[in-house]
């Protein structure tokens, strides 16, 4: 199988009283956190005022920040969900919820606080299993993209990348294994 | 059958399809019943579980492939810049707090190199500045001020220590370099303390040879102190 692509993880940064720390937090979780905000709000340019606001609020912050108790992401995940309610809020428009892929399945289930909390919890876990795909070889990424997400059939998806069946297979086995090693490196558990 | 078993082989790997639900139903079928007898690929599979629940979730919500979107370029830019506005913007707040002033007006604030503190003359005296300073005559163009200036030589950039009282109470004022190129650069802004004196340290991005003098504005923009160095 294709080595695995390796990012470099390091000690959490925690530092976030300079540019430098901001910076840093930024390149490491900044493209989650607009993946965030996007779907939280359904929109790209109220998204990155959201995403700038994130790391304002973070910089403020950055004193109750304890790297003990959660990561750097954990944190700025929780701190994105408080600017996204706050983005809705100030638009005047229905629940956070709204701008939610999937918000007809959480309005479906109960439109209370606990739903949104679980809904967030849900699309947070999404944007991470992307992340962890994103960050997958090729090879890997699409052939559970095209197998799986998109509910192709086996032959057709080979045909089209060019290889056997039996290859198609291996590579979405190996690429399960991959994506399981890479959301341990993101610190995500499932 | 042994792991190196190329059949063993095709089986093993097959979990992958098989946990995803895609196996033809014979095939999944003969995987079942290798399952039953074989605890390395029964690891194996419960390895492989948990991540077919998180893409059958992913798989529900989305109905298809997975949405990157991309991060737009220069979000990067645009986080550094309001970081960076607001920790200015901080730091003048925490100016205008020490010396007890209401507010600071802060229309320079991106480009000045902001305020850092500014203390009253009859505080004890502020740690010594190593830097030498240069004193500059100024120019009060109202009459119920009084001002004194002195330059520090930064490397980068001129610092105008202002003394000075008779400032309008809670009146805001800007202060700006102006450059030997006649443009006005921004080097902060202060609150008028009234009766009692004040120092304020405005900072510039200017250097010192680029720098001709500086001027002080109140609220309506009209100068009030004026300076042409030397
Ligand atoms: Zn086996």
């Amino acid at each position: 199988m294709p080595a695995l692509p390796r990012r470099p993880t390091g000690p959490l940064l925690t530092d976030l009283s300079g540019e430098e720390g901001v910076r840093e937090a930024y390149a490491a979780h900044g493209a989650e956190i607009y993946r965030l905000a996007v779907r939280g709000l359904g929109d790209a340019g109220a998204a990155q005022d959201a995403v700038q606001e994130v790391f304002l609020r973070a910089w403020r912050a950055r004193d109750r920040y304890d790297a003990s108790r959660a990561s750097l992401r954990t944190w700025l995940f929780e701190i994105a969900r408080n600017v996204v309610v706050d983005a809705q809020r100030a638009r005047g428009a229905r629940p956070w919820l709204r701008g939610l892929v999937d918000h007809r399945d959480l309005e479906a289930d109960a439109p209370g606080a606990g739903a949104t909390a679980d809904g967030w919890e849900a699309l947070t876990r999404r944007i991470l299993l992307e992340e962890a795909l994103r960050r997958l070889g090729d090879d890997h990424r699409r052939a559970l993209e095209e197998t799986y997400l998109a509910d192709r059939p086996y032959p057709e998806v080979a045909a089209e990348l060019g290889v056997p069946e039996s290859t198609l297979r291996s590579r979405v086995f190996y690429g399960l294994k991959a994506l399981r090693v890479v959301m341990e490196e993101m610190e995500v558990t499932l | 059958m042994t792991a190196r078993d190329p059949e063993h082989e095709k089986l093993r790997t097959d979990l992958g399809v098989y946990v995803l639900g895609a196996l033809p139903p014979d095939e999944a079928a003969a995987v079942e019943a290798h399952l039953a007898g074989c605890a390395g690929c029964r690891a194996e599979r419960d390895d492989l579980l948990p991540l077919a629940d998180a893409l059958g979730d992913l798989r529900r919500a989305d109905g298809g492939p997975t949405r990157f979107e991309p991060t737009p370029d220069g979000l990067d830019d645009l986080v550094l810049a309001r970081f960076t506005q607001e920790r200015n913007r901080e730091r003048r707040t925490a100016w205008a707090r020490r010396t007890g002033l209401a507010a600071v007006a802060g229309a320079a604030a991106a480009t000045a190199l902001v305020v850092g503190l500014a203390v009253t003359r009859d505080d004890p005296a502020p740690a010594a500045d190593p830097v030498p300073v240069e004193p500059v005559s100024v120019r009060v163009t109202d009459r119920t001020v009084a001002a004194d200036a002195e330059l520090v030589n930064h490397t980068w950039g001129v610092e105008v220590l202002l003394t000075g009282r008779g400032f309008v109470e809670g009146g805001a004022y800007e202060v700006a370099v102006v450059g030997t190129d006649g443009r006005r650069y921004p080097a902060g802004a202060f609150v008028g303390t009234g009766d009692r004196e004040m120092l304020c340290h405005l900072n510039s991005a200017v250097l010192r040879p680029d720098a001709d003098g500086f001027e002080v504005r109140d609220g309506r923009g009209r100068v009030v102190v004026s300076s042409r160095f030397s």
